[in-house]
């Protein structure tokens, strides 16, 4: 029959709708310091640009910036950032904002920032405020190995620090989506204790290879870009050319050049639901650009139908003053009523509460002083041998 | 014998180079003390001191509980929605079998649980008019006593009135109240039609609640086939309206914002405009969620570098693309999101742009306002511009009068409710009684916190039991026990429908939750895979470990000797 056959289309659309993706958000991360480092600064500059392009807020970008190459006094070109030896495009210009700079830069700051946990306090823009309808590209830069990438010359975050941070977001519901860029040495070696689903990952070059930098610019004296980066974002500047644009992820993997990258790019497709077909059609558009759009409204409508709603209102607000002006008057026959109505919630709910807490806190001090305990008998133990045996020593 | 065979080749070599005097047998008992008392320091003191500060300190976690909460095994299969039915001038019988008809038509509508209506028959209009109780009228005696413990909150309260002619279903304009007529004549017809308009009253809310519950539960296939009953349109349209809103929250933070790219305005009248416009809609959401209400000034702030309006032949002012709206706040350097408390920021903006692009307008639509779902409203105002009496030109205003902020805020208001999820015109354009839809609202956002406090529950459980190397505080265990005790208050108070005590039950439940699970202290620090835990220990344990080792070894091995020589 036709209707039933209806329903079941219904069924699959209802579905897909329930894992709608509403909003996106972009982390950008370069992990390493120092002037001899300008690319990892110019390729997270360049990716932030393009993200911005597509259409992604500020708010909703997240950029974690170790150094501050544009200020550096070994900067010839003081206050800029080029990725690319014509020096067309000054990466740093005048609207740049940076998330996290300095020795913010930390793994338990990025993993902090992954997972959201903070204490009290800390500052909107410094949050990835992502929840279940939210596709997040993670781009990750610096210098590594296997199965590691350093932060700052000092720390280092691995593979499974990576894969249990978004296993603890999965569980959360922090993300609809991953897009998760690296570019180091042995790039695809990081992405591979993951295990949480919709996750696509991709890195510049395999296990024991370099990732190289494209070209220097004589005058900055140092290399401005790295090779994977670089053709990445050609193929996002000039196939993807606006927040419209129908370019898919599989075009993106697909203009990977092994010749021209000098390294082996991976692609890890199986935590994605549907796997590498349906990780192939996503849009480029979906993780790089912003869906979130704007409702227009003329400034007619909707506020007639409000004028009645605010008439409405004042009628409320009428009504909740006349009642607590009557329950005042004879508040001893409303309180009666009303105590009524609430005993039994009361009488019902309160229980279960006070008796969990008590419980809990008895057990936990118990333990502690049990431990105390041993803890003293083992310290006199020990001197009591120490003053048996130190004088025979001797 | 065998000591003495044993000794032979020692006493040969005895002969040949020269030996260190025997042992005295009191320092071969001094050396097996001191042995003795370093293995005892080692397994009595330092052992116990390495266990007690490398282990990760975990609180016992009712994992299971937990867990099941987040299963729904503790979730009420129905979630009733009481109706108060009043018939003061008909006959007790009549009404008690319009109440019992209707009811069961209901049911036979409508096979979803959650927010299934049950009608009582209750004597709620005599009560509220102290007049006509006085008159003892028969209907005083006719269904049951409001005040009484098993009644829950009414969402409707129901006014069954004779009448001549046909059957009509009033709803008031802005309280939760409805009168119906019913006639004389075809009574069979009428619970049926009753039913009906009830079912329809309610129905949108219904597919709020399954869709979220499709959403946030795990077990929902009764939600499921509901949504699938329903036609396509209304799920979607309904869907996009809870897309477009806060997540619910116990708390918001409206931030209104005047930004100005000029020096001119520098004032607006917004404690005027607030307790005209936003006020009361807040005073009448006060009991869903606490609102905070701040207002600022940024002057020279103009909106984002990335945008470059258009100037147009023959029209004056400038036009923004909009496909540019997106991109329009200036998120580097407009203060906005301040971080206050724990709830969401909404937004509210209100533009004044320079005066070379005034009017600025949007390209193609008639208005100038729009709406950022989940982040706020931006409104750009063109203020009529105004002789200077410094210069002689035309210039802004300095100040913005409460006239001028009439629109912008009923714009804002509007924007408020949508930004909110407080339900909007339905498939026909009709709205529903204001009371009725702020009271969904209410219903919408405690199913809401409920369903997330048990999800992040079951999600702290998971983590815990997946993740072995974080640290569980005593704290988080207490927030965890809080969270269960108020889940199960909230279920009770939802089987007996009284919303206000769901309400506050489910709040605090998905605070403590939400507290547990984003505790600061469980960030498993770094990973050690374990050949990276022999790397540091090796170094350590090894120099120490092995003369300690070898020393006992041999101890034991005189002990064996010296045994086996006494006993033969």
């Amino acid at each position: 029959m036709r209707p039933s056959q209806f329903l079941w289309t219904l069924l699959s659309l209802v579905t897909v709708t329930c894992a709608a993706h509403t909003s996106n958000w972009a982390v950008l991360v370069s992990t390493s310091r120092f002037w001899f480092n300008y690319r990892h600064l110019a390729n997270t500059l360049s990716l932030y640009r393009t993200v911005k392009r597509l259409g992604i807020p500020d708010s909703q970008i997240l950029l974690l910036l170790p150094d501050d190459m544009a200020c550096n006094p070994r900067n010839a070109f003081s206050g800029t950032v080029y990725s690319n030896a014509d020096r067309r495009m000054d990466l740093y210009g005048e609207n740049v904002e940076v998330d996290y700079r300095g020795y913010e830069v930390t793994v338990e700051n990025f993993i902090r920032l992954l997972t959201d946990r903070w204490e009290e306090g800390v500052p909107a823009s410094k949050r990835l405020q992502t929840d279940e309808g939210s596709n997040i590209l993670i781009y990750m830069t610096g210098h590594g190995g296997s199965e590691f990438l350093k932060f700052q010359d000092s720390e280092e975050i691995s593979s499974w620090d990576l894969a249990d941070a978004f296993s603890q977001m999965r569980e959360k519901k922090r993300y609809n989506e991953m897009l998760f860029m690296i570019d180091t040495c042995q790039a695809n070696t990081l992405y591979r204790q993951f295990y949480t689903p919709g996750i696509i990952a991709t890195g510049s070059s395999e296990e024991d290879e370099s990732s190289y930098s494209h070209h220097a610019d004589n005058d900055v004296g140092v290399a401005v870009i790295d090779r994977w980066t670089y053709y990445v974002l050609e193929f996002l500047e000039t196939q993807v050319t606006g927040p419209t644009s129908d370019k898919t992820l599989g075009d993106l993997f697909d203009s990977y050049d092994v010749g021209k990258i000098h390294s082996n790019p991976g692609v890890r497709w199986d935590l994605f639901p549907g796997g590498e077909q349906a990780g192939r059609s996503r849009r480029v558009v979906d993780f790089f650009g912003n869906v979130q759009n704007v409702e227009l409204q003329g400034n007619k409508s909707g506020v007639e139908l409000l004028k009645d709603d605010l008439e409405g209102l004042k009628r409320l607000v009428r009504d909740y003053e006349s009642f607590a002006a009557a329950q005042e008057n004879n508040n001893t026959e409303m309180l009666d009523v009303l105590q009524r109505r609430t005993e039994p919630t009361n009488g019902k709910n309160t229980p279960p509460l006070t008796k969990q807490n008590p419980v809990g806190r008895v057990n936990t001090s118990e333990t502690s002083q049990w431990t105390r305990r041993i803890g003293g008998a083992t310290v006199l133990s020990g001197l009591a041998a120490l003053w048996y045996f130190a004088p025979k020593l001797v | 014998m065998k000591p003495a065979a044993a000794n032979s080749p020692t006493s040969a070599a005895m002969t040949t180079t020269k030996q260190p005097p025997p042992e005295k047998p009191e320092a071969v008992r001094l050396r097996t003390k001191i042995v003795l008392s370093f293995w005892a320091v080692i397994l009595l003191l330092g052992f116990p001191t390495w266990w007690q500060t490398t282990s990760i300190y975990r609180a016992d976690l009712p994992l299971q509980d937990m867990l099941n909460w987040a299963e729904g095994l503790n979730t009420p299969t129905s979630i009733p929605l009481h109706i108060w039915v009043s018939a003061p001038n008909l006959p007790c019988p009549d009404a008690q079998r319009i109440v019992r008809e209707t009811q069961q038509a209901l049911d036979d509508l409508n096979e979803y649980p959650t927010l299934h209506q049950r009608l009582y028959l209750v004597n709620w209009w005599s009560t509220g008019k102290d007049n006509k109780e006085e008159k003892g009228t028969p209907s005083t005696s006719c269904g049951e006593n409001p005040s009484s413990p098993d009644l829950g909150d009414p969402a409707l309260r129901v006014l069954l009135e004779p009448a001549k002619d046909g059957f009509a279903f009033e709803l008031d304009p802005v309280i939760a109240k409805a009168v119906v007529y019913i006639p004389r004549t075809d009574a069979n017809n009428v619970s049926k039609r009753l039913a009906e308009n009830l079912h329809e009253l309610f129905k949108e809310e219904q597919v709020a609640a399954a869709l979220q519950t499709v959403a946030l539960a795990s077990h929902t296939q009764n939600a499921q086939a509901f949504l699938r009953s329903q036609p396509y349109d209304v799920v979607t349209r309904i869907e996009k309206q809870i897309n477009r809103a806060y997540k619910s929250s116990s708390e918001f933070h409206l931030t209104f914002s005047l930004f100005t790219a000029g020096g001119v305005p520098s004032s607006w009248d917004v404690q005027d405009a607030l307790s005209k416009h936003i006020q009361p809609l807040v005073q009448a959401l006060s009991n869903t969620s606490e609102f905070d209400i701040t207002t600022q000034i940024q002057l020279y702030s103009s909106y984002s570098p990335a945008i470059q309006p258009v100037t147009k032949e023959g029209m004056e002012g400038a036009f923004l693309q909009q496909k540019d709206l997106t991109a329009f706040v200036n998120a580097a350097e407009w203060p906005l999101a301040p971080s206050i408390g724990d709830g969401p920021t909404i937004n509210f903006i209100l533009y004044v742009p320079v005066q070379d692009e005034i009017p600025l307008k949007i390209d193609g639509v008639e208005g100038t306002s729009w709406l950022i779902p989940q982040w706020g409203g931006i409104q750009i105002t063109n203020p009529p511009l105004q002789p200077d009496p410094m210069t002689g030109g035309m210039s802004l205003p300095a100040h913005l009068a409460g006239e001028l902020l009439r629109q912008p805020f009923e714009t804002f208001s509007s924007q408020l409710l949508s930004l909110l999820g407080v339900p909007q015109a339905n498939q026909s354009g009709k709205l529903l009684p204001l009371q009725l839809r702020l009271d969904a609202y209410k219903r919408f956002s405690t199913l809401t916190l409920y369903l997330k406090a048990a999800s992040s529950l079951g999600s702290l459980a998971r983590l815990a039991q997946r993740l072995s190397n974080i640290p569980i505080q005593k704290h988080v265990a207490e927030l965890v026990d809080d969270a269960i005790g108020n889940l199960t208050a909230a279920e009770h108070a939802f089987l007996e429908s009284r919303w206000d005590a769901a309400l506050i039950h489910s709040r605090i439940a998905y605070r403590d939750s939400e507290k547990a699970f984003f505790d600061k202290s469980m960030v498993g620090q770094v990973y050690f895979p374990d050949e990276h835990k022999v790397a540091v220990y090796l170094p350590l344990l090894g120099p120490i470990g092995v003369p300690l080792l070898v020393g006992l070894l041999r101890e034991i091995k005189r002990l064996v000797v010296r045994k086996r020589g006494i006993t033969p």
